[in-house]
């Protein structure tokens, strides 16, 4: 009887365990005979975007990013079917009961290997030690050092080093991150932080092995493949910057067994047209197409997938002034007036999604997504309307006259714009969708990026459109930013109420009160308008035939590859 | 002549200088910081990104500390890339300059060749063909050749054919440098072209041609041994403004090409604010071109004696 129902469970957890690997992502195109792909066995040719440096501690950008997801090992990871937390190089962890204390019980059979794929070392818990201090020794100017900084004496150690005038003195061993043996992996943290797991997965927080980043230098560690250690299920044999990285199956990976891609080339590409012409012509499996591309593969009956990485733009309005977009009906017209779904048909023509709410990608405590609590507790109702609503646009905007004392035609509002032309586009559109209802004339100013950036941090602009993606998988990644001290909250936006809300959730350990908090805060930003939602971002993608199933495309993992099966 | 030299790399010292210089105050009035990305950094965070790259001194003390490693070689740590500029530029300059040169011979040769053929055929369906190559070369900028070549040679007459005959980007074989350098050089054998075939006109009708000529030396002799010897001499005169145009020409070949040259970082690294990189990268070709101008200034004095390279 017991044999019976071990050999039960013994099924069921084999049948969970193909099924995790074949429920990714399937290709909607297998099969049409359209785009076979590249023509090398075994291997696949992704697009990417910038990869400017791998060392992970130093990583900023997604791509970036996303390459350590594929060489390094960390102790967590997402699954690249639900998103969920898997485990890594940690094969199970506890939390004392008051959620400040993490044990992390590694696996035994990781080894560090060199670019040419040979083991160089096993991969132990000091390694992790060793990544994490190094995340927090100033003198490499991590710019997301405060991932490191959450373990307690973390910020103070990082302050005290950073010879921050009146720090007291913290040496690096008072941080409380400790290999007990060379397999568990303890740590305290300052503050509770029900996204804990979250940080940890995040690519920055990678292992280092501490002989091999002595010899090579911490200023050359990670600047070319041969001057890095990999632990992950595949090693970078080859990199022209900012031209091509190939990653290489590590057979030394502990799961290496359930990985049947033999090798990623990753390609950056400077021009969409090249790009385009390179799929078509076999070489290279996957890219990110534009509206009009999309158009141009739906033609031919070519299916264009899409996913949602979790950025959600909006306008940022500079409010802590005597602009007239200080005027909170002002700014309540301007929403009311734009018309979301035709300004994504026209600029976009994608499926991208006029913003319900302003976070996006969350997951919700009992709900699918955080943006359905928020929904569910506003009636269903959504915050901000998909298409114009002239009436309440005009209702608002007369009131707003009355308060500013001025005509339609005296209102002074200008959308300042980083170059680019879709960007410019995108403005345009919103410009003559005031105009059309509200009749403001509304000015355009073109800048560089970096000066449009910095006049937004200076809080020197009117309207400026822009957008967040979350770093982790909680509210809080989107919700923090419109505290007062946030520096990220370009609009000047100062609110007693808000900032109490966002210090409450820091404290609150029940997730369903916790998430009730943060529903408040999302009705606040409606309320008080500091920025105006315009839309959830959909990326679009193609994949060629060569790919079958088992990758993946969600958000905090652009990219998940690993276990990817090619069509026969 | 050496009195002539010197006074040369001493110009070509100060020029450098000069451009340094301009360089090093116009990047620091751009608007913006090298760190400003999208999200926001602690300002102990900046502090320390700050530090690491000496951008927490005055400008002018910078400025000194920047000039005094440009002397010993030394042009910084790239920003964006955390490595030394010089390794990069040497690194990317190499791929650069390999399609410059393969475009350069292209031009040339088939300059030469395509000018002298119109000549000697003057008037027949040959020569209008010719010069009909050389008002495409002239008149289309490579860019839209760059794109032209790869959607036909590339990709379509891959579907036609069924066979991989030309890659359609990249880099690394010989098959890789072809299109690029075809839509590279195109507008320099136009030039070359144009220019030979009116030399090579003049030579024809010159006397010593119809002296070798009654002389009854055969055609093939007579072209090669006189005509062609003499008509080339313009084409080495405009070798100098062609070389600097195919080096500096190869930027949005490359980007069309996905080729990893140097022509990108010329974009990118202004508008990354990398300092480093943007002085680096203009340095690099500054140098270059006063380099290249020198030279060709001193090889006219060796090939025509009548150039005198005093005063």
């Amino acid at each position: 009887m017991k044999n019976r129902f071990v050999a039960w469970l013994l099924c069921l957890v084999m049948l969970l365990s193909v099924s995790a690997v074949a429920a990714a992502e399937v290709n909607p195109n297998q099969g049409l005979g359209y785009y076979p792909g590249t023509s090398t066995k075994g291997s696949i040719a992704v697009e990417c975007s910038t990869m400017s440096v791998m060392n992970p501690i130093k990583m900023t950008y997604n791509t970036e990013l996303g390459i350590a997801r594929h060489t390094q090992e960390h102790l967590v990871r997402l699954s690249p079917v639900d998103n969920q937390i898997v485990p890594g190089a940690a094969e199970s962890w506890t939390s004392s009961p008051d959620g400040l204390t993490w044990t992390f019980n590694l696996r035994k059979d990781m080894k560090w290997v060199n670019s040419k794929g040979e083991v160089v070392g096993d991969v132990t818990a000091h390694d992790y030690v060793f990544g994490w201090r190094e995340l927090l020794n100033p003198a490499n100017a991590a710019e997301y050092y405060a991932y490191a900084a959450v373990f307690k004496n973390g910020q103070a150690y990082y302050d005290y080093a950073s010879g921050v005038p009146g720090a007291p003195e913290v040496s690096i061993e008072d941080v409380a991150i400790k290999a007990v043996d060379d397999y568990t992996l303890v740590c305290e943290l300052e503050n509770v932080l029900p996204y804990f797991l979250q940080y940890v997965k995040f690519e920055v927080m990678a292992p280092i092995y501490e002989p091999f980043y002595t010899e090579v230098g911490a200023d050359v560690y990670g600047t070319s493949p041969d001057t890095m250690l990999y632990c992950g299920p595949f090693y970078m044999s080859d990199w022209v910057l900012e031209n091509k990285i190939t990653t290489p199956k590590n057979e030394h990976w502990y799961d290496a067994a359930n990985v049947s891609l033999g090798q990623i080339e990753w390609i950056k590409y400077t021009d969409t047209n090249a790009k385009m012409n390179a799929f078509q012509g076999g070489e290279v499996d996957l890219i990110d197409v534009t509206g009009e591309q999309r158009e141009m593969f739906a033609a031919e009956g070519f299916t264009v997938s899409n996913y949602v990485g979790g950025y959600s733009f909006y306008l940022y309005c500079a409010i802590d002034n005597d602009r007239d977009i200080s005027n909170l009906n002002l700014r309540k017209a301007i929403s009311y007036a734009l018309d979301r779904e035709q300004l994504i048909n026209t600029v976009f023509k994608n499926d991208s999604e006029p913003s319900p709410t302003f976070a996006l990608g969350i997951a919700g405590v009992n709900t699918e997504t955080f943006s359905e609590a928020v929904l569910a507790a506003n009636g269903g109702e959504r915050l901000y309307p998909a298409n114009s609503d002239e009436a309440k646009a005009q209702e608002y905007f007369a009131k707003a006259l009355e308060e500013l004392g001025k005509t339609a035609d005296q209102i002074d509002i200008t959308f300042m714009v980083s170059e680019g032309t879709q960007n410019e586009l995108y403005n345009q559109v919103m410009q003559e969708q005031l105009r059309k209802v509200l009749g403001i004339e509304a000015k355009i100013e073109v800048l560089t990026i970096t000066e449009a950036r910095a006049r937004r941090n200076a809080h020197d602009y009117d309207l400026f459109a822009g957008g967040w993606g979350p770093d982790y998988n909680d509210p809080m990644t989107d919700l923090d930013l419109w505290t007062t001290t946030n520096g990220n909250n370009h609009t000047g936006y100062s609110s007693k109420k808000y900032d109490a809300l966002i210090e409450l959730a820091k404290v609150e350990t029940d997730m369903v009160e916790r998430e009730q908090i943060f529903v408040k805060c999302e009705k606040l930003i409606a309320e008080d308008m500091p920025i105006i939602p315009i839309y959830w971002r959909h990326e679009d993608y193609v994949v060629s035939e060569k790919m079958a199933e088992g990758y993946a495309r969600l958000p905090f993992q652009s990219y998940n590859l690993i276990y990817t099966k090619l069509a026969e | 002549m050496a009195r002539y030299i010197i006074k040369r790399l001493i110009y070509a010292v100060l020029t450098l200088f000069v451009l340094i210089t301009l360089v090093f105050f116009m990047m620091r009035m751009l608007p913006g910081d090298p760190f400003l990305g999208e999200k926001a950094i602690s300002p102990t965070a900046l502090a320390n990104m700050n530090a690491k790259y000496g951008l927490d001194k005055p400008v002018f003390i910078q400025y000194l500390m920047y000039m005094g490693n440009c002397l010993t070689g030394d042009l910084g740590m790239s920003i964006t890339y955390n490595r030394p500029v010089m390794e990069i530029v040497a690194e990317s300059f190499v791929v650069s300059a390999d399609l410059g040169i393969r475009a350069l011979i292209f031009a040339v040769i088939a300059g030469i060749l395509l000018g002298a053929i119109a000549a000697i055929k003057r008037g027949t369906v040959v020569d209008s063909l010719s010069m009909f190559v050389a008002m495409i070369g002239v008149s289309v900028p490579s860019f839209i050749l760059g794109a032209v070549f790869q959607y036909f040679l590339g990709l379509q007459l891959r579907k036609l054919l069924g066979m991989n005959v030309f890659p359609i980007q990249g880099w690394g074989t010989f098959k890789h440098t072809l299109l690029p350098a075809f839509a590279l050089g195109l507008g320099s054998l136009a030039t070359v072209s144009r220019l030979m075939r009116t030399s090579m006109l003049d030579v024809l009708s010159s006397d010593y041609i119809k002296t070798a000529r009654s002389k009854g030396l055969s055609q093939g002799q007579i072209m090669w041994r006189h005509a062609l010897r003499n008509a080339v001499m313009p084409v080495v005169t405009i070798m100098g403004p062609t070389v600097a145009s195919v080096l500096t020409g190869t930027f949005v070949i490359e980007s069309i090409f996905n080729i990893p040259g140097l022509g990108k970082y010329f974009v990118t690294s202004i508008k990354d604010l990398d300092y480093t990189m943007i002085g680096g990268t203009v340095v690099f070709y500054g140098a270059l071109l006063i380099i290249c101008t020198l030279v060709v200034d001193l090889l006219y004095g060796f090939i025509d004696p009548r150039v005198k390279l005093e005063e």
